[in-house]
């Protein structure tokens, strides 16, 4: 015990002078704005006491500012998929989409999650920051009973719940004077810092999709979203080889350098990387009612 | 006594590490409306709803649920522990100087950062953007009752409370 403590105090030490490194790069992003006549001697200290009260630095953005970044991430992916108009398979999947969310580690969002199908055969999903949750018909195609498919909704909700959209935003971003102004500012911002933080919003926007449409995420946080589904699945009952199930399905149709094929790892790498939490869960059985109201409400797609 | 003082700042550390010292008895709802329901399970039934910068009083945690009061007493239940913050979350009064109203490490600005203001400048900017599908689906809302219904039918699972 005696021993423990002094290497507990040890880690707060290292903590706080990690703090005070982002305190540093603060301060000096701060003089400068005061010097620039940008912000007051008192909007630089409100500014530093948040840089130096928070650790990473996207913990700076609220569920609020996760929120109105979603909107426009969503948006800017509805420019390039269009959506696809039907409204029983658009309800079931926002009915799906919901149960799987109350079940996850992050039930509620400041705005909630929302579900809506795109109208493409390419196999894909995107999840925007804040809960706006995309799945194509061609992922869709890739399930063939509802656990499936809720295996597929869980992992978008986990990359939602563990805020990995947010977490592709680029460092670069954070250091940028016109983000610490604006960060802490908003309605009051000016003309010009509004115009500047506006740009910085951009960025932002263009760090998330093109990680979402492009570079995708590392490994490691596909296969964390993977791992965070089955255990969404087991709460509700739903049989989480039906994760399996689809990759099978997904690795028959697998495209590389498209969709999914150009972000995420192949679907033989994904059911290696679960395997272990899926032993004895055997077959995916189709109770009548389920696997009706899912053929139904996906027949069109 | 150096053995003892090393132990006394040990533990400290430690109640500062664990954030035993900055976890008040009281939290705000940091989601723009959330449920408070009587299990901590997503599916129970809502006694309550709060909005955005709501203060409850936290009578226990257990498994990724709070159990709250409300701040008029009336009402005791459980919402996500994820939808609280420990901060106090403040209004941006309009015009107001950033310097006062600026957050700190116990407050937060409600309206700050990208928030709508900054929506509109973006969408100013990029007019041929088109946000009314993103506004229909913000919109949409599925009752309680429909995904109880739709885990009765569906042969599933309604989890009792402590989730994880």
């Amino acid at each position: 015990m005696k021993r423990l403590i002094p290497a507990i105090a040890a880690t707060a030490l290292v903590l706080a002078a990690g703090c005070k490194l982002l305190d540093t790069a603060s301060q000096v992003a701060t003089t400068g704005l005061v010097a620039a006549g940008a912000i007051t001697p008192s909007q630089a200290e409100g500014i530093n006491k948040t840089a130096s009260a928070t650790g990473k630095l996207f913990d700076r953005l609220t569920p609020e500012n996760e929120y109105w970044i979603g909107r426009s991430v969503g948006a800017s992916i509805l420019q390039t998929y269009k959506p696809y108009n039907n409204e029983a398979a658009n309800h079931y999947l926002n009915v799906l989409g919901q149960v799987m969310a109350l079940a996850s580690d992050r039930p509620e969002t400041f705005g909630g999650y929302h579900f809506l199908v795109l109208d493409t055969d390419e196999i894909n999903a995107f999840a925007a920051p804040g809960g706006l949750i995309f799945v194509s018909r061609g992922l869709i195609k890739c399930c063939k009973d509802e656990d499936s498919l809720a295996g597929v909704l869980a992992h978008e909700v986990a990359h939602v719940q563990l805020m990995h959209g947010l977490k592709s935003i680029k460092t670069s971003r954070f250091k940028d004077a016109a983000f610490t102004v604006g960060i802490e500012a908003g309605k009051n911002l000016g003309g010009e810092q509004l115009a500047q933080f506006t740009t910085v919003f951009e960025g932002t926007l263009n760090d998330i999709t093109s990680t979402l449409v492009d570079s995708g995420y590392s490994r490691s946080l596909e296969f964390d979203a993977d791992a965070a589904a089955v255990t969404t699945m087991n709460r509700v009952g739903y049989n989480p080889a039906g994760l399996r199930e689809m990759l099978k399905q997904m690795e028959a149709l697998w495209k590389p350098g498209k969709g999914f094929g150009k972000t995420h790892p192949t679907p033989a790498d994904r059911i290696k990387a679960i395997d272990s939490k899926l032993k004895g869960t055997g077959e995916v059985a189709k109770p009548a009612g389920r696997q009706a109201r899912f053929q139904k409400a996906m027949a069109g797609v | 006594m150096t053995s003892r003082l090393t132990t006394i700042a040990g533990i400290v550390a430690l109640l500062i590490a664990t954030g035993t010292f900055a976890s008040g008895r009281e939290m705000s709802v940091e989601v723009g409306s959330g449920d408070i329901r009587s299990q901590p399970s997503g599916f129970s039934s809502v006694v309550a709803s709060v909005k955005y910068g709501d203060r409850l009083t936290v009578v226990e945690e257990k498994g990724g649920w709070t159990k709250v009061t409300t701040a008029d007493q009336k009402t005791t239940g459980w919402i996500a522990t994820s939808s609280l913050t420990k901060k106090r979350i403040v209004l941006a009064a309009a015009g107001k100087d950033a310097g006062t109203g600026a957050s700190s490490g116990e407050v937060a600005l409600a309206g700050k950062g990208f928030t709508e203001e900054v929506e509109k400048q973006y969408k100013a900017k990029h007019a041929n953007i088109d946000f009314s599908m993103i506004d229909k689906m913000v919109k949409s809302k599925i009752s309680n009752s429909e995904l109880l219904t739709f885990l009765k039918d569906g042969g599933l699972k309604i989890p009792e409370g402590g989730a994880k």
